[in-house]
């Protein structure tokens, strides 16, 4: 069963991991290659299809590019370029863009998979490891003797 | 929630991510060695890299030890996705340095590469496409720049799966049949690009056909050759600039399908030749010329008048506009 709106769209429910219910337009959501194939494959008949690895939080943001991403053409390049880039600012703790990141993997989405890889590693780049694994919370668990090994097996990276 | 990856509250920490997931982050890294420097942050770091399916090597950290010790390290089984270098010459050290080329690209034939770009460091010496591309069958782009081309014609080599081809600063001696070589192209780039006939030097009697009835988008910018042949009725976008005195003969069959147009010339063009050219575009929806097109379009007294087209600007083309 599916909602249609006054303008003959059709609208489709998205359920979030905390339960939370998103009602969206078919081709917003139908960004997600996921989404698309579910609903192709006739599992949206219940009413709303749940997305069990995604939060609430999360998913709203998805929708808002998947909404943005949907209602621009080409023409509008440079305009969706930099809204974009407002986008990932807005999400600019990496707690929240590794979420992103997962969401989109999960949901099947290329343009913010690529749109958020982008913003990671830039985060990365020019930074020393010290930085990056403070900045992750990645624990060193190389014994310095190993570490050396590791610098040396790739040693011609770092020229 | 996944329990591997799924911390208590939902939130997901960067290490905690699939190593796909992980790899799409390496691989929006400036290059390969950018990758390969993040093995040093922890033990799940530490191999992450040699999986990649995507090589970049460029040219400022280029070292052929780093790529022949990047390609003997990395992951056999998993697919090469794209792989793109610009190789330089190290003759100093290497005195086989085509027999290395070679082997790199037979490696990566073999790894099944998509997408493959390759380029020469050096755009004054342009070194012949290693043979053993000619066997790929698993291309879908192909981008090459500062080589020479010719051996792509040699009866072996037919790429169907090709649909977008990028020739920049590449030279090519006889008759060029782009639709032999390439018979699925939908995208087409031709910049800098020189045809030349088999017993002449510089784009003098050269000869070049396009006609394939996928293609949709063609760019051609500076190129050298004497003869054009276009027979595209699927074409979309058709953008020409900078053509030179050199091609003196255009046949430009129906293009049906054409919608945008760009001829970008200076005003010392013949006017034969953006008469012709104009007039096979003439059902254009949008339009963009330069003022030397205009110019000269004028000295021919070419009434600009089709159905419908919008002349979308008219941008001033100077010498150093490149």
């Amino acid at each position: 069963m599916s909602i249609t709106t006054e303008n003959n769209e059709k609208m489709i429910t998205l359920m979030s991991s905390d339960g939370e219910e998103f009602v969206v337009e078919e081709a917003v959501a139908a960004q997600s290659q996921t989404i698309k194939h579910l609903i192709e494959d006739g599992c949206s008949t219940e009413g709303s299809i749940p997305l069990p690895n995604v939060t609430g939080r999360v998913l709203s943001e998805v929708i808002q590019y998947c909404k943005k991403h949907s209602s621009s053409d080409d023409k509008e390049e440079k305009e969706l370029e930099a809204w974009d880039a407002e986008f990932v600012k807005a999400a600019d703790d990496h707690v929240a863009l590794t979420d992103l990141m997962m969401a989109a993997n999960f949901l099947d989405i290329k343009g913010l998979l690529d749109l958020v890889a982008q913003t990671l590693a830039n985060m990365i780049t020019g930074k020393s490891p010290e930085e990056v694994r403070r900045m992750w919370n990645i624990k060193n668990d190389f014994t310095p003797e190993e570490a050396e090994k590791v610098r040396k097996e790739n040693q011609w990276a770092f020229e | 929630g996944n329990p591997k990856t799924a911390k208590p509250n939902g939130e997901y920490r960067l290490s905690n991510l699939p190593d796909d997931v992980i790899h799409r982050i390496l691989t929006s890294l400036r290059d390969t060695a950018s990758a390969a420097r993040t093995a040093v942050f922890s033990k799940r770091w530490r191999y992450l890299w040699i999986s990649l399916p995507d090589l970049s090597f460029q040219i400022t950290s280029f070292r052929w030890e780093f790529l022949v010790y990047v390609l003997l390290r990395r992951n056999r089984n998993r697919k090469l996705n794209s792989f793109r270098a610009c190789i330089a010459s190290d003759t100093d050290r290497f005195s086989d340095e085509v027999g290395l080329r070679n082997w790199v690209i037979d490696y990566v034939v073999r790894a099944g590469v998509c997408h493959l770009d390759l380029s020469h460091a050096d755009p004054y010496e342009r070194f012949p496409v290693p043979p053993g591309l000619l066997g790929c069958r698993t291309l879908k782009t192909l981008t090459l720049g500062d080589l020479d081309v010719t051996v792509l014609s040699s009866s072996a080599a037919c790429f169907h799966g090709v649909t977008d081809l990028c020739l920049d600063n590449c030279a090519f001696r006889g008759h060029f049949d782009v639709s032999a070589i390439f018979p699925n192209l939908v995208k087409l780039r031709l910049l800098h690009t020189e045809v030349s006939g088999d017993d002449d030097h510089c784009g003098t009697n050269g000869f070049m056909e396009i006609s394939t009835t996928q293609l949709v988008y063609l760019n051609m910018v500076h190129l050298l050759c004497q003869r054009v042949k276009i027979s595209a009725p699927n074409l979309q976008v058709f953008k020409i600039s900078d053509i030179g005195s050199v091609i003196s003969d255009f046949f430009v069959f129906d293009l049906p399908s054409l919608r945008h147009a760009e001829v970008l010339l200076y005003d010392d063009q013949e006017a034969d030749t953006v008469f012709k050219l104009l007039y096979w575009i003439r059902n254009v929806e949008s339009l963009v010329l330069s003022t030397g097109t205009l110019e000269v379009s004028a000295k021919c007294n070419f009434y600009y008048s089709c159905n419908g087209c919008t002349l979308a600007c008219v941008v001033n083309f100077c010498t150093f506009g490149f």
